[in-house]
């Protein structure tokens, strides 16, 4: 891989990848995800497959480890060495929801972000991610495209139920 | 490196849906993104610092250069970017970088230009082929133009456009005069060898300079790295990159009173041959118009900028020195990759008569 190739893949996800981290782990923490993402890479550019569009996978499979390897970091943090780490589902949705808040761009679609389960979170984040076909986005999650088809159609009916569960109510004229 | 379109058509159709629909439903890029983009690195800042760093990693620093980037300083006087960044704010626009054979001023922060060898080869035999330049007496005389930075009483730094002439006297007095220097053109050239009023002379005294350094100079590639490298004082003779900035200094240091004997230029570059940090920014048009070829060094102790020695391939005769920056500093207001001093010779040669005479 040249300069010139990866100065290209660079600038073809820098951006894509900052928005992927921050919703899973904040604004400032994504900056850091982007960079110690990119860092992994060049490191490992002369590594990378011959087939340029698998590019695209490898750099968002190393930024969704940095992004787990953040959220961890978090954890034991929290944790302090007191108690025994219990990943749960329970645990990431609070830093998720609280992070959402902050980098997804209207109200509405802050709300729905919000109720999504942390599972779906993932799956939709990933999806989001521009350039990433469903077979690298599958790969990336460890599951067939064939699943990953499934959970996406599955997610896309959950976001159309709550798009109308956060409908605003239409203001009413009555007379007094 | 784009999406490369799925097995699976269903598959295909089902992401497109899902992104139209969550657009549709507000999750653009949020505002929060678009400024976070803006505090990302560019391509060529991030391909700038891992290089750096993996210059860092993969090779071993027993000292630093302080002795002999010290030499070096005060011999080159201006030439001293390397401590700048104490300094604080405003910065004049710098000149525009020139464009390099394989190194566009665009891409001059990362381009990695090419192994130098065929060129250093094509310089040495230039220079050696060049018959020397009959001497119109023993007064050595180098007329320049220059921009530099200057420090100001309050700290503030400007870049600052000088034409300097040097008469080296046989009796190692050196006069050198000083006068505004020309604008230059929008292409950052313009320069020329036209005289003008001169602002300020200065004189060092007899034995100031060693006159005959240059001429004393041996033949021998590696004797000749060895004189050099004693006389900036080099505290790592081992091939690296210590060595080869020392070299690098030295050989500015070298052209910047004295004529360099041809046969002296050819050793200079078959000797740059068996250093290891030195690479070929191919041809070049330079400030003064004249075709020239780039060889380029970063220093490791400033990474911040690139250096770059302009040689023209007619003589094998060193033409010009160019520091770039290539990394942003604080306090210095000048947006990479800026031109921050540059030299340009337009007279060398051996005269009869020195303005004080």
């Amino acid at each position: 891989m040249t300069d010139e190739d990866f100065a290209h893949l660079y600038e073809a996800l820098r951006n894509s990848v900052y928005t992927y981290a921050a919703r899973r782990v904040g604004p400032e923490a994504a900056k850091d995800v982007v960079s110690d993402t990119f860092e992994v890479a060049w490191q490992k550019r002369q590594g990378f497959p011959v087939d340029r569009s698998e590019w695209t996978r490898w750099v968002v499979g190393i930024a969704k480890n940095k992004v787990l390897q953040e959220l961890q970091r978090r954890q034991r943090k929290h944790h302090d060495n007191r108690f025994v780490i219990d990943w749960t589902d329970e645990e990431r949705d609070r830093t998720e929801t609280d992070i959402a808040a902050t980098v997804v761009a209207n109200d509405s679609a802050r709300r729905i972000y919000e109720a999504l389960s942390p599972a779906e979170k993932r799956l939709f984040d990933l999806a989001f991610v521009r350039d990433l076909s469903p077979d690298q986005a599958a790969s990336i999650l460890g599951i067939s495209t064939t699943a990953f088809t499934t959970r996406l159609s599955r997610l896309r009916r959950k976001l159309i139920a709550l798009e109308a569960e956060h409908q605003p109510v239409p203001a009413r004229t009555g007379r007094r | 490196m784009t999406n490369r379109p799925s097995n699976d058509t269903a598959a295909d159709d089902e992401i497109a849906e899902f992104r139209r629909q969550a657009a549709e439903l507000g999750f653009a890029t949020s505002e929060t993104d678009l400024e976070a983009y803006d505090d990302l690195e560019s391509s060529e800042e991030f391909i700038t610092r891992m290089k750096w760093e993996d210059r860092r990693r993969t090779r071993r620093w027993r000292r630093r250069l302080a002795t002999g980037m010290a030499t070096a300083a005060a011999v080159a006087g201006a030439w001293v970017v390397a401590d700048l960044p104490t300094v604080s704010p405003a910065v004049a626009d710098t000149p525009p970088v020139l464009d390099y054979e394989f190194a566009a001023a665009v891409r001059i922060a990362f381009a990695p230009g090419e192994d130098p060898d065929d060129l250093l080869d094509l310089l040495a035999e230039s220079a050696a082929t060049t018959p020397e330049p009959e001497a119109g007496g023993d007064i050595q005389h180098k007329q320049s133009e220059n921009w530099f930075f200057d420090i100001d009483d309050d700290g503030s730094a400007r870049i600052v456009p000088r034409a300097i002439e040097t008469w080296l006297r046989p009796d190692g007095s050196l006069v050198t005069s000083e006068r505004p220097g020309e604008p230059l053109t929008a292409d950052g050239r313009g320069i020329d060898d036209r005289p003008g009023p001169v602002e300020s002379t200065d004189i060092l005294p007899t034995g100031s300079i060693d006159p005959d350094f240059a001429n004393n100079l041996p033949d021998d590639p590696e004797q000749l790295v060895d004189v050099l490298l004693d006389n900036i004082a080099c505290t790592d003779r081992s091939p690296g990159p210590t060595r080869s900035i020392c070299l690098y200094r030295e050989i500015i240091a070298l052209y910047q009173h004295h004529v360099v004997p041809q046969r002296v230029a050819a050793a200079l570059w078959t000797a740059l041959k068996d250093e290891t940090d030195f690479t070929a920014l191919g041809s070049v048009e330079d400030r003064a118009g004249r075709p020239a070829v780039g060889i380029s060094i970063t220093d490791p102790d400033s990474p911040q900028y690139r250096l770059v020695l302009i040689v023209s391939p007619e003589n094998g005769q060193l033409t010009g020195v160019e520091e770039i920056l290539i990394r942003p500093i604080d306090g210095i207001d000048a947006a990479p990759p800026a031109v921050v001093a540059f030299t340009t010779y337009v007279r060398s040669e051996r005269t009869d008569r020195a303005p004080s005479d």
